[in-house]
C-alpha cells in the first residue's frame, strides 16, 4: 500500500484528479497543463486510443468514433427512455449489450460503458502517478448523489477495469462539502448546489465538530450543462432551418460543430452580454452552393432559452430543504459546484433562493475531487479528523400485495442503519413469501428498481394474518444492503445480501481489466520505443560526425561502423524494445569514449 | 465479587516490568503484599506472612495484576467462566526497567519510580478510571463494567485493547441500554444541543469508518451494531 490515494471526480463532460500531499489537497494538472480532463474517448484512424483533450480536439473530424457523456448512460438499461433519447441525439453508435445494458461502438469494436470510463480513469491515474512518481492503487470516485445502485456499481466496475482499488464511492455534493468544510471550523448548515455537465444535485449538510451529516440529498440525473448547450443548438438549428430549409440534425459532423460552438457561446456569455456564432460551410444547399451559419446570441436570449431549466433546479432545492427539515434562514452558506454554476443567472437565482451569497474562493470544477482526495487520505490513514455521516439516496423497501412499494428504510437515513417492519401472510395456509427488494421513489412497485428477489419459505400453515414475518434492512457504511426475513414465532431466518447488480460479470470485468492493462503497457512501450528511436537517430548522427572528423584507430573505427549498422537495424524493428535499449546504450557509450580519447 | 476469587496455593507472584502504573489505586493491603513479593514465595507462604485471610489476599493479588504491577504464571491459564481468565495477560517485557529483580524494593522506591516508568494497561477493566469509563458509559454502569470479563480481547487487532473492552461490554448489553444510556446522557436529558454533542462523540468512537479496512476481527459487526443503535437512539431523542 502506498501513501497516496486518489480522489477522482469522474464527470459527465470533464474529470479531475486530486491527492493529498504533505497534508494538503492538490489538484494535479494533466500533460497538457489543464487541471480538468475532458471525459471523452476516441479511437483514431490508426486505431490509437485517444483520451481527454486529444480526443476532444479530433471530435469534429471523427464524430462517429468519439464517445462522450457516457455518464448519462452508465448503469442504465437499453430500454431506459433516457437512453433512447440519447440514441437519437448522439453521433456515436449506441447498441445493446448481452445483459440488457448499454454499449457503444467505436471503429467496429463494441465497448461497455465501464470500459469507456475506465479509459478516463486510467488517464487520470497516469496523470497522478507521473506527478508522484509511484504507483497509486487506492481511489475514491465520486458520483451524483442521485445515482442508484446499478449506476454506482457500474462506476466501481470502471475503477476495477482501470486496475484501481475503489475504496468507496462517495456523493459529489458530500465531497464538495468536505472540501469546503475542512477549511473552516465553524458549526454550520450548508447547501451544495451542483450543476454539472449532465446532472444536477442538491444536498443539505450540517458540519459540526468535524462530523459531516448529510441531512438530505436529491437531484435530477438528467439535467445539466449539456441541456443548456442543447437549448442553444435547438435554437440555432431551428433558425437555420427557417432561413435555409435544411435540417442540420441529419448531419453528425454539423451537429458536432454546433455542439462545440454552443458550448463556447454558453461560456462566452458568462463574461460577455453578446456573442457571435460562426460556422462557415456547415452544409451544402440543394443547389450545391455552400451554406454558412452566422448567428448572434445575446445573454438575454440565452437566459430566456434556459430559464425553465434553472427553475427546475430551484424546485428540487425546495424538496431538498423539506427533506432536511430546514428553511432558507437555516442555510449559512451555499457552495456552488460544476462549471454551469458560473452562469450569472444561475448564481443570481441561487443567491435569491437561499437568501445568501455563494461561498467564495471555491473552484467549482475542482472542489469535488479535492473533497474526495481528503476523504480517501483519511480513510487510507484511518485518521478520523472528519467523520462523514452519509445517507441512503433513495427509499428502500419491498413490493407488497397490490403492487405497492412498502418503504422500510426511507431515503436520507444515516448509514450504516438497520430498520425493520413486521409483515403478515395474506392467504390462509400460506407457506412462503416472495420478497422483492426495491429501490426508488415511486409508490407503485413496478416503477422502482429491483435490487433482489428471494422466497422466504417454510412458514407453518396458518390462517391469513396470523403469521408475523419481520423484514429487516441493514445498510452498511458502503451502502451495501442486507435483507433478512424472520418468522417471529419459529425464529426461522433467511438473509440475502443485495450485492449491487452489476451489468458485467466478474469474468468480463477481469478480461476487460487485463485488456486495459495490456493496452497501457503496449502504449507505454510504444512511447519508450519512439523516444529511443529518436535518441538513437541523433546519437548515430553524432557518431557518424565523429568518425568523419577524427581519424580513429582501427578497432574503434570498425566498432563504430558495426554500431551504426546495428543502430540502423534496431530502428527498423521498433517492437524489440530490449534491443533498442541495448543499442542506444552502446552507441552512447561509444560516442562518450571517442570524445574522451 | 469476593466469592469468585480463587488463586492456586502454589502460585508464585513476581513484580512486572512496569511503565508508570497507577499507584494511587493501591490499598494498604496491596502495598503490604507488594513489599513481601519476592518472586519466590508461593501464595500459601504469603498467607503465612501477610496478616489477612485467603479471600482478601487473592483480591489484592488480582488487583495488583490488573494494574499491571504483579504477574504470575497461573497453573490454570484458561479458567472457566466464573473465575478470572488471564490468557491474554502477560505484563512482561513492556517496561524499560525490570523491578522484579529487586525483591527489596520498598514503597518509597516504588513511589520514586512512579513518574519515570510507564506501563501499558493490560486488557482488564476493573482498574479503569472514572474518566476513561465516562468516555463510553453513563456513571450507573461503571460498577457493572468494572466486573465485566472481556472474552474477545486481542492485542493483535487494530483497536486499542481498552476500547475493545468497552465495545464488547456495550454490545453485550445493547438490549438493556436506554437511548440515554447509549449516548452517555443522564436520563431525561432534554437539551437538544447536548444530545447532538453526545451523538457526535459516539460517531467518532463507533462509526465503522474509524476502522476502515483495519483488522478488527470479531469487533467489526459489533461496532456497526452499536453505531446503528446509537443512531436510532439519537433519532429517538431528537424527536422527543
Amino acid at each position: 500500500m502506498t501513501d497516496y490515494a486518489l480522489g477522482i471526480d469522474l464527470g459527465t463532460t470533464n474529470s479531475c484528479v486530486a491527492i493529498v500531499e504533505h497534508g494538503k489537497p492538490l489538484i494535479i494538472a494533466n500533460k497538457a497543463g489543464y487541471k480538468t480532463t475532458p471525459s471523452i474517448v476516441a479511437i483514431s484512424e490508426s486505431g490509437k486510443r485517444l483520451i481527454g483533450q486529444l480526443a476532444k480536439r479530433q471530435a469534429i473530424t471523427n464524430a462517429t468514433n468519439t464517445v462522450y457523456s457516457t455518464k448519462r448512460l452508465i448503469g442504465r438499461s437499453i430500454d431506459d427512455p433516457e437512453v433512447q433519447e440519447c440514441m437519437n441525439t448522439f453521433p456515436f453508435e449506441i447498441c445493446e449489450g448481452p445483459h440488457n445494458d448499454v454499449r457503444v461502438k467505436m471503429k467496429d469494436r463494441v465497448y461497455s460503458l465501464p470500459e469507456i470510463s475506465a479509459m478516463v480513469l486510467s488517464e487520470l491515474r497516469q496523470v497522478a502517478e507521473d506527478y508522484i512518481g509511484e504507483r497509486i492503487n487506492e481511489a475514491i470516485i465520486t458520483v451524483p448523489a442521485y445515482f442508484n445502485d446499478a449506476q454506482r456499481q457500474a462506476t466501481i466496475d470502471a475503477g476495477k477495469i482501470a486496475g484501481l482499488d475503489v475504496m468507496r464511492i462517495i456523493n459529489e455534493p458530500t465531497a464538495a462539502a468536505i472540501a469546503y468544510g475542512t477549511q473552516s471550523q465553524k458549526k454550520q448548515t450548508i447547501a451544495v448546489f451542483d450543476l454539472g455537465g449532465g446532472t444536477f444535485d442538491i444536498s443539505i449538510l450540517s458540519i459540526d465538530d468535524g462530523v459531516f451529516t448529510v441531512l438530505s440529498t436529491t437531484g435530477d440525473t438528467f439535467l445539466g450543462g449539456e441541456d443548456f448547450d442543447n437549448r442553444i443548438i435547438e435554437h440555432l438549428v431551428l433558425n437555420f432551418a427557417r432561413e435555409n430549409n435544411v435540417d442540420l440534425r441529419k448531419d453528425p459532423m454539423a451537429m458536432q460543430r454546433l455542439k462545440i460552438a454552443a458550448e463556447k457561446a454558453k461560456c462566452d456569455l458568462t463574461e460577455l452580454t453578446t456573442t457571435e456564432i460562426n460556422l462557415p460551410f456547415i452544409q451544402t444547399a440543394s443547389d450545391g452552393s455552400a451554406l454558412h451559419l452566422n448567428a448572434i446570441l445575446t445573454r438575454d436570449e440565452f437566459e430566456n432559452l434556459v430559464i425553465d431549466l434553472i427553475k427546475r433546479t430551484l424546485k428540487i432545492c425546495q424538496v431538498a430543504m423539506m427533506d432536511a427539515n430546514v428553511t432558507q434562514k437555516d442555510i449559512d452558506e451555499v457552495v456552488l459546484v460544476g462549471g454551469m454554476t458560473r452562469m450569472p443567472l444561475v448564481q443570481m437565482a441561487v443567491s435569491e433562493f437561499f437568501q445568501t451569497q455563494p461561498a467564495k474562493n471555491i473552484n467549482p470544477d475542482e472542489v469535488v475531487a479535492v473533497g474526495a482526495a481528503i476523504q480517501a487520505d483519511e480513510l487510507l490513514h484511518s485518521e478520523m479528523q472528519h467523520v462523514l455521516l452519509d445517507v441512503t439516496p433513495l427509499d428502500l423497501g419491498i413490493a407488497i400485495h397490490g403492487g405497492k412499494f412498502h418503504v422500510i428504510t426511507h431515503k436520507n437515513t444515516t448509514i450504516p442503519c438497520s430498520n425493520s417492519t413486521v409483515f403478515t401472510t395474506s392467504f390462509d395456509n400460506q407457506t412462503s413469501l416472495r420478497i422483492i427488494v426495491l429501490q426508488g421513489e415511486h409508490t407503485a412497485a413496478a416503477e422502482n428498481q429491483v435490487l433482489a428477489e428471494f422466497t422466504f419459505s417454510g412458514i407453518e400453515p396458518a390462517p391469513a394474518g396470523t403469521v408475523d414475518v419481520e423484514i429487516t434492512f441493514d445498510v452498511d457504511a458502503d451502502g451495501i444492503v442486507n435483507v433478512t426475513a424472520r418468522d417471529l414465532k419459529t425464529k426461522k431466518e433467511h438473509m440475502v445480501s443485495v450485492s449491487r447488480s452489476s451489468n458485467l460479470t466478474p469474468e468480463e470485468i477481469q478480461a476487460m481489466m487485463i485488456e486495459n492493462a495490456d493496452y497501457l503497457v503496449s502504449e507505454k512501450n510504444g512511447e519508450e520505443a519512439r523516444n529511443l528511436i529518436a535518441h538513437i537517430r541523433s546519437s548515430m548522427q553524432a557518431l557518424r560526425d565523429l568518425v568523419q572528423t577524427m581519424s580513429l584507430p582501427d578497432p574503434i573505427s570498425s566498432y563504430a561502423v558495426t554500431l551504426l549498422k546495428r543502430g540502423g537495424e534496431a530502428i527498423e524493428r521498433p517492437d524489440d524494445l530490449q534491443n533498442l535499449r541495448n543499442v542506444s546504450n552502446d552507441i552512447d557509450g561509444a560516442v562518450e569514449l571517442i570524445r574522451e580519447s | 465479587m469476593a466469592g469468585n476469587l480463587h488463586i492456586d496455593a502454589h502460585v508464585v507472584a513476581r513484580r512486572c516490568s512496569v511503565k508508570s502504573p497507577d499507584y494511587s489505586q493501591l490499598t494498604s493491603l496491596d502495598w503490604v503484599v507488594l513489599d513481601f513479593t519476592d518472586g519466590l514465595r508461593t501464595f500459601d507462604e504469603m498467607l503465612q506472612i501477610v496478616p489477612t485471610n485467603r479471600e482478601d489476599l487473592a483480591a489484592a493479588y488480582i488487583h495488583l495484576r490488573l494494574l499491571g504491577i504483579l504477574t504470575w504464571n497461573s497453573p490454570n491459564q484458561t479458567a472457566s467462566k466464573g473465575s478470572y481468565s488471564y490468557t491474554n495477560l502477560s505484563g512482561q517485557g513492556t517496561g524499560s526497567r525490570d523491578i522484579s529483580r529487586n525483591p527489596n524494593l520498598s514503597r518509597s522506591s516504588l513511589n520514586a519510580l512512579r513518574n519515570t516508568a510507564s506501563v501499558s494497561l493490560e486488557p482488564t477493566v476493573s482498574g479503569y478510571s472514572d474518566e476513561v469509563c465516562a468516555q463510553y458509559l453513563p456513571p450507573k454502569y461503571f460498577t457493572t463494567f468494572r466486573r465485566f470479563e472481556p472474552t474477545l480481547t486481542d492485542k493483535n487487532l487494530d483497536i486499542p485493547v481498552e476500547v475493545q473492552a468497552f465495545i464488547e461490554f456495550i454490545h453485550d448489553n445493547l438490549a438493556s441500554f436506554s437511548p440515554y444510556d447509549l449516548l452517555g446522557l443522564p436520563e431525561g436529558q432534554r437539551d437538544k444541543a447536548a444530545i447532538k454533542q453526545a451523538y457526535l462523540l459516539r460517531t467518532k468512537q463507533f462509526h465503522p469508518d474509524r476502522y476502515f479496512r483495519k483488522n478488527t476481527g470479531p469487533f467489526a459487526p459489533r461496532i456497526a451494531a452499536i453505531f446503528k443503535a446509537v443512531t436510532n437512539a439519537y433519532t429517538t431523542l431528537q424527536s422527543r
